[in-house]
């Protein structure tokens, strides 16, 4: 038990390991949050993570809803820019109309790429939504779409 | 809310108190106090109204609160200590608040109007903040805590006061930092002193003297510096006293190991008479003028002169443009960091005093000026620590600066929480002596020594030093976070809370998470994410320094926010850290219902899983009643996830009035079965039962069953994980009432479970189960049977069969549960149990998928859903009924294509009834039954060994007729329970394929059962065969260019390859007679026999046959055939008959034939002896010979009916015209029977297979013996004729090989049908 206090406070407490572990694997985590706020898609586009990773990438993208919130009534546009930061992780946001969001966590990217990755993904998100079977809270389990996004962020965000 | 009241409080001009152990020990041995205590309750002066210049400004001090404090106590305790003490103060605030329970209704109170108080909800905070800020006190850098007087006090009686004061003053020990002349020492001539005589009453000291001592000592030392005090007036009585009990305690703090702090080392013992037991109200009234007249007559006016003082010296070095520029030439001489403090007597520690001296008179504008002052030059010699200091001080300044006008408009207009963001990043960074070593570390590193050289570590008082930087930089946070929420700017609050918490220590972390995240909620509308993370943060840091309470407290408080939002990760996190708390916290319940969450793992490392498994076990390995743990209303019991059971799709396996033999007959469509039914029950159903009524019991469909048989329902079982789980005492979950006695004696539920407390079950009956009746409308209610778990397995009345199943990692499993009824009665499933790896129970209730009602019928899902039959879990268990039972499946797996196979059924009545009226509906043409209607009057056990003398080939309804077959069996026989009865079926598959096989078969009880109760059951059966193709022929009929009456014909008869190895035995010409609509023509028989097995052909006489009751048909006559080559003279001595063995197959060709007594029919079979391997082919040359002409008596009057029809005598006429042009002269035609299965002609070739077969079996029975194997085919055989039910063909008789030389009992006859016969089919009649 002790090792696992000892791993929480690593990996959620010390900023400074927590940079070196972005240096080996850049994190950058893509949810489309649907609008009762399950994750209804979600995949992890830099690979598998240990643990307490996942957990705290979940967490700060669960908390980042609360920025979104805020943000998408000062913007006119859906592609909200970098609304929450965390221990040097940022979350940038994009809200569809049906009140849909897309959020990617990453380390520092540039936001152009980002917005272009939104859009792209909205398009396909559009078609997911077509489905007459598609609710609020189903999850896409679209293999096409799934590795159409994939193959947005290797293109979009390298 | 106003913050300055607390503000006020915290600072307030000390007063350090040193007295003589003698005079300690007049208040310490009779009252358990120091002095300091005894002063402390008094600390607050309200009204004096003293008049006091500060700078320029003179103001009137109304109130005034004093602190004080033992000589020996003002030091800051190390930072060690400190920690120590405040994890100690944590625990116990939360021990004494913190509920493990979260705050309930949270959200819904800060959505409110009045939203909650941040002091209720973290009160532990709110200690520690106090025990926080009094700990960091007396530090270096700022003098708000220096004292500013001092007061002596000795014994009133003493001879020469004077003397004492002295030796007091002497012995003096001075706190550290007035010893490192930081602090303004006493030994200074100017320092404020005030001189007190205890005078003990109790004691009896002479008052005189003490007056006298009075009198001495203020002539020395002036007037309104001596006072005289007197104590211990009363008598030692508790009750004498008037201070209420906890009225010193209020004001002493916690003592420290190491001293300091401002409180002493350890508490006086407490006196026999309880603290403050001399004490009377005259003497805490002297004490509270004494403290009052101290403080206005000592203290104040000597704060005066010291404020003028160092104002003056300020003014002379500092203020002013001399000194500007002054300073602005000589200063910034060099970029040096420092954290030494500065003495007393320096110009940069008298700008710190006197600003904190205006600051304690709360002359804030003037304090601030003196801090702006003092930070410049601070900040110019870089000393981070003062400037920090004075930063802070000057956003208080500018907080409580401010009287008039609301707080909240003040601050925005103004934050000062730019100044404490100042004097937190300045005390957080590294004391000198750190950074100088980081420079000695970088320095060496460059040099040649190369990095081997350890890092010099810096020195320890550095290290305390930056912890207590660390300290004094989330004091500053704590300050201005008080601030912020006071002005109403919480997410202000919180982003000051966050930036602090994340360098700092675990505990003090976790409190300002949690009040960052409790801030959160505060902004409008709230921030609910964001609290819900923060506390999670706040959560980890608590674990981390072991206050696991808050911990817990502040897991659950967010736990459901998270939950249900399939945030999966983030949901395992909870549960994690909150099982493994509950678990070191003792709460075993809660810790299962948190590891049980987790056992839903599949996402993680197989190792993992075993983890969490193996964990959940353990933990539950000492429970022994599971159903006990409940939370929200759901016990655990009902929630356990593995294995993973789908309890929407059931599927129950229950015999009605209809009993299924083996899974395969299931899968067959329900229509076919009621189709096949109707024909035998089409007697005793009539409109009103057949289908048209509902099983319906109080709007609830149910199904049937009977007593004695059991019930299974198939459950999906599926193992999620990596792990091998281990299910046992796997069983369904019933309840029974008994048929009768629900109205009589309530309504006796018996269900059963796995172990644990049974509630009101059967056993109990009697005044429980009245209980039950008397509030529960119907008996069969589900809720009305509660979770009743049982001890036994079952009841008397329901016997419930365990299973169990071991499911490997990620397999899936349908096991078939089964409960069996002992009595009439209703029967209920309502779900399943089990145990899980021999520890966990489980429990799941079924919820089966149907179709909505449109207009639901009550409450239960019965009532609101239709379901099929497969699904109803309500059964009405009927009294004993015989049932029919199969008792081995007799078919074959794999037949050929045309072989004739005998299979024997094996039919027992399992029930405990006699059975009537059995029948047997076959549902395939191809396969009959031997019908006969003689000898049905045999005994019973008679006619078992010869079945066909009592089948009787009923009629079918007439839509049916064609593909169904009724027979009935034994009318007016009974089948006793237990009896088995044998059953010869013949199997004759022509196609290629599959053969779906339906059979049913039908009895009714002997004794008509009750009302309501079942008429009849019926078995049914489907057998599978696959039926794979052996030989194929491809004959060829050209004219002879001899004879005009004969014909030519060249068989090629082709073994397939996958086939067996077979010897073509006799080749007979069939003629087919003409059947209404059935196609007619010749054909030949090639009948295979074993190789090496002699044969007496023609053996059979026209004897053996049996008699043809109606032959409507002509009989065949005419055609023979015989190899080419043979002497033609065998057409007209048919009659002769050789019965050579045919050993050479084309040397020695016998025409072979049987005289037919009616029709002198000439031979039309050739013995032959021909092997054939797979693969191979024979080619046979044979000659049809046509028959000699005969007159067309009867045969005129069917010929014309049938468009195809042959009949011998026109063939005979019609052989001279070979190339009469027909339509069906391209040679294409196939026979009718195939061709065009309209029902007449099915239903007529049903009734020829079974005429054939039963000719076939009487040659088997009465030739070959029990061998059952069918030696020789006699071309001419009527019987065999129909059985070429495909119209003109050949019959190839052979056998296997290996079958025949193990001469095993199975006759094997392949018809091979020649459907494209174009020289047979181009006659035709005219």
């Amino acid at each position: 038990k002790i090792s696992l206090d000892k791993e929480y406070s690593c990996s959620l407490n010390n900023s400074r390991s927590k940079t070196k572990l972005q240096m080996s694997a850049p994190t950058l985590t893509f949810v489309i949050v649907g609008q009762e706020d399950h994750p209804i898609y979600e995949v992890d586009l830099t690979g598998p993570k240990e643990q307490q990773t996942q957990y705290l990438h979940q967490f700060v993208l669960h908390s980042s809803l609360d920025a979104v919130d805020e943000q998408m009534w000062l913007s006119k546009e859906p592609h909200l820019k970098v609304v929450d930061r965390f221990n040097g992780l940022n979350v940038t946001a994009f809200v569809t109309a049906g009140n849909t969001r897309f959020l990617l966590l990453h380390d520092g990217r540039s936001d152009d790429s980002i917005r272009s990755f939104f859009t792209e993904v909205y398009e396909l998100y559009l078609r997911v939504l077509l489905n007459p079977f598609h609710t609020p809270t189903t999850r896409i389990t679209s293999r096409e779409f799934d590795r159409k996004v994939k193959l947005l962020a290797k293109r979009l965000l390298g | 809310m106003d913050i300055r009241p607390w503000l006020h409080d915290l600072y307030a001009p000390s007063i350090l108190v040193a007295a003589t152990p003698a005079a300690e020990a007049v208040l310490q041995v009779k009252n358990g106090l120091s002095l300091v205590d005894l002063l402390r309750p008094y600390s607050s002066v309200y009204q004096l109204n003293v008049p006091v210049r500060v700078g320029e400004a003179s103001v009137r001090v109304q109130d005034l609160r004093v602190r004080f404090y033992d000589a020996a106590t003002l030091y800051q305790p190390p930072s060690e200590v400190m920690e120590e003490q405040l994890q100690e103060v944590l625990k116990a605030a939360a021990q004494r608040h913190a509920r493990l329970d979260p705050v309930p209704d949270l959200l819904q109170r800060f959505m409110s109007d009045n939203p909650p108080d941040m002091r209720d909800l973290t009160p532990w905070f709110t200690a520690y903040r106090s025990e926080f800020l009094r700990l960091l006190r007396f530090g270096d850098h700022e003098s708000l805590d220096y004292p500013v007087t001092c007061i002596y006090a000795i014994p009133a009686d003493v001879v020469n006061p004077a003397s004492h004061f002295d030796t007091l003053v002497g012995q003096l020990v001075m706190p550290p930092l007035m010893q490192q002349d930081i602090m303004y020492t006493v030994r200074d001539k100017d320092f404020p002193r005030h001189y007190l005589l205890l005078l003990d009453m109790a004691a009896g000291m002479s008052e005189k003297r003490a007056l006298e001592n009075l009198a001495a000592i203020r002539r020395l030392y002036g007037e309104a510096h001596c006072s005289l005090l007197r104590v211990n007036s009363g008598n030692g009585d508790r009750a004498h006293s008037g201070a209420p009990v906890d009225f010193f305690a209020r004001f002493q703090h916690a003592c420290l190991t190491s001293g300091g702090a401002g409180e002493p080392l350890a508490r006086p013992p407490t006196p026999s008479g309880g603290v403050g037991a001399y004490l009377t109200v005259q003497d805490l009234d002297s004490v509270g003028s004494f403290v009052r007249e101290f403080v206005s007559r000592t203290l104040l006016p000597k704060l005066e002169e010291r404020i003028a003082r160092l104002n003056a010296s300020i003014t002379a070095t500092r203020r002013g443009l001399r000194n500007r520029l002054n300073r602005f030439w000589k200063g910034n001489a060099e970029d040096r960091q420092t954290d030494r403090p500065y003495p007393w007597h320096s110009v940069e520690g008298q700008m710190r005093q006197l600003g904190d001296l205006a600051f304690l008179l709360r002359q804030y504008a003037f304090a601030e000026s003196t801090y702006r002052l003092a930070a410049q030059d601070y900040l110019a010699e870089g000393n981070s620590k003062w400037y920090a200091g004075v930063e802070e001080m000057i956003g208080l300044c500018t907080v409580l600066g401010e009287p008039a006008d609301p707080i909240a408009a003040v601050l925005l207009q103004n934050d000062p929480m730019k100044y404490f963001m100042r004097a937190y990043e300045n005390y957080i960074k590294p004391p000198a002596a750190v950074l100088a070593a980081a420079t000695v570390a970088v320095t060496s590193a460059n040099g040649p020594v190369g990095p081997a050289t350890a890092m010099p570590s810096p020195p320890p008082s550095a290290v305390a030093a930056s912890k207590i930087g660390r300290m004094l930089a989330t004091r500053v946070i704590l300050l201005g976070a008080a601030v912020q929420t006071a002005a109403g700017r919480h997410r202000a609050t919180s982003d000051a809370l966050m930036r602090a918490q994340s360098e700092e220590e675990n505990a003090r972390a976790g409190l300002l998470l949690e009040q960052s995240a409790y801030s959160m909620l505060y902004v409008r509308p709230p921030l609910v994410r964001k609290f819900a993370f923060q506390m999670v943060l706040a959560g980890i840091r608590y674990i981390c320094c072991g206050q696991k309470r808050i911990a817990i407290h502040a897991y659950r408080q967010v736990l459901a926010l998270y939950l249900g939002k399939k945030w999966k990760y983030i949901e395992e996190h909870l549960h994690a850290v909150l099982g493994a708390q509950c678990v070191e916290y003792g709460d075993k319940e809660r810790a299962l219902w948190h590891f049980c969450a987790l056992l839903d793992c599949a996402h993680r490392p197989s190792a993992q899983q075993h983890n969490n498994v193996t964990q959940f076990l353990n933990l539950l390995t000492g429970i022994r009643d599971q159903l006990a743990i409940t939370q929200d209303g759901a016990n655990l019991v009902d929630r356990l996830p593995l294995p993973v059971i789908n309890r929407h799709d059931v599927r129950v396996l229950c015999s009605d009035a209809a009993c299924y033999a083996g899974p395969s007959a299931r899968t067959v469509p329900d229509s076919t079965w009621l189709k096949m039914e109707a024909c035998c029950t089409s007697g005793s159903n009539n409109w009103l039962v057949d289908g048209g009524a509902k099983q319906e019991r109080d709007h609830e469909e149910y199904s049937m069953c009977v007593c004695g048989e059991e019930v299974g329902v198939q459950v999906e079982f599926r193992n999620p994980l990596a792990v091998k789980l281990k299910v046992t005492n796997v069983r369904l979950i019933c309840s029974f009432t008994p048929e009768g006695d629900a109205g009589a004696s309530g309504s006796r539920m018996a269900a059963s479970g796995d172990a644990g407390p049974l509630s009101a079950t059967a056993e109990r009956s009697g005044d429980v189960s009245s209980v039950v009746l008397t509030d529960s409308a119907h008996p069969l209610l589900p809720g009305q049977s509660p979770a009743a778990l049982t001890s036994q397995p079952g009841s008397e009345f329901i016997a419930i069969s365990e299973a169990q199943l071991t499911l490997h990692p990620g397999e899936a499993m349908v096991e078939v549960l089964r409960v069996l009824p002992h009595a009439p009665g209703w029967l209920r499933i309502t779900g399943v149990t089990w145990t899980l790896n021999g520890v966990a129970h489980g429990r799941i209730n079924f919820d089966v998928k149907g179709r909505r009602r449109k207009r639901p019928k009550g409450t239960r899902p019965g009532q609101l859903k239709h379901y099929p039959p497969h699904r109803r879990l309500l059964f009405q268990v009927v009294p004993a009924m015989p049932r029919l039972e199969l008792m081995s499946d007799p078919l074959p797996a794999a037949l050929y294509s045309g072989e004739l196979c005998r299979v024997m059924m094996r039919i027992r009545n399992s029930g405990r009834l006699p059975l009537r009226a059995l029948a047997l509906v076959v549902g395939h043409p191809e396969a009959v039954c031997p019908a006969t209607d003689a000898n049905k009057d045999k005994p019973l056990l008679e006619s078992l060994k010869d079945p066909r003398e009592v089948v009787q080939l009923s009629k079918v309804p007439h839509s049916l007729r064609g593909s169904l077959q009724l027979y009935r069996l034994w009318p007016g026989r009974e089948l006793a329970p237990g009896e088995v009865l044998e059953w010869p079926l013949w199997l004759h598959p022509r196609g290629v394929g599959t053969l779906k096989l339906p059979i049913v078969w039908y009895g009714e009880p002997a004794v008509s059962g009750a009302k309501g109760s079942m008429r009849h059951r019926t078995l049914r059966v489907c057998g599978s065969v696959s039926v794979q193709p052996l030989l194929a022929a491809r004959p060829t009929v050209w004219p002879s260019p001899t004879h005009l009456s004969h014909y030519l014909l060249r068989l090629a008869i082709d073994n397939s390859k996958e086939g067996e190895r077979v010897v073509l035995q006799q080749v007979a010409a069939v003629t087919v007679p003409p059947l209404t609509g059935g196609g007619g023509g010749g054909g030949g028989v090639i009948t295979g026999k074993p190789k090496g097995a002699a044969l007496a052909p023609g053996l059979r006489t026209q004897s053996t046959m049996p008699p043809r009751s109606t032959s409507s048909r002509s009989l065949s006559t005419g055609w023979c055939i015989s190899l080419v080559g043979s002497p033609s003279s065998a057409s007209a001595g048919g009659a002769a008959e050789q019965s050579q063995p045919p050993v050479g197959a084309a040397s020695t060709v016998t025409g072979e034939g049987v005289s037919g007594a009616t029709a002198g029919v000439l031979p039309r079979s050739l013995p032959l002896a021909e092997p054939l391997q797979p693969g191979e082919s024979a080619s046979l040359f044979l000659q049809l010979i046509a028959p000699p002409p005969q007159p067309p008596l009867t045969k005129n009057q069917t010929g014309p009916a049938s468009g195809t029809g042959l009949t011998t005598t026109e063939m005979a006429t019609g052989g001279t015209t070979g190339a009469d042009p027909s339509p069906l002269a391209s040679g294409m035609v196939t026979p009718a029977g195939s061709e065009d299965p309209s029902i007449t002609t099915t239903a007529a070739s049903v009734a020829q297979a079974a005429e054939a077969v039963r000719s076939l079996a009487l040659v088997d029975s009465s030739s070959t013996g029990p061998s059952g194997r069918l030696r020789f085919v006699d071309g001419s055989d009527t019987g065999l004729q129909q059985l070429n039910l495909f119209g003109p063909g050949v019959l190839a008789h052979f056998c296997r090989l290996p079958l025949a030389l193990s001469c095993t009992a199975r006759g094997c006859r392949i018809e091979v049908s020649l459907p494209h016969c174009p020289g047979l089919h181009s006659f035709r009649p005219k």
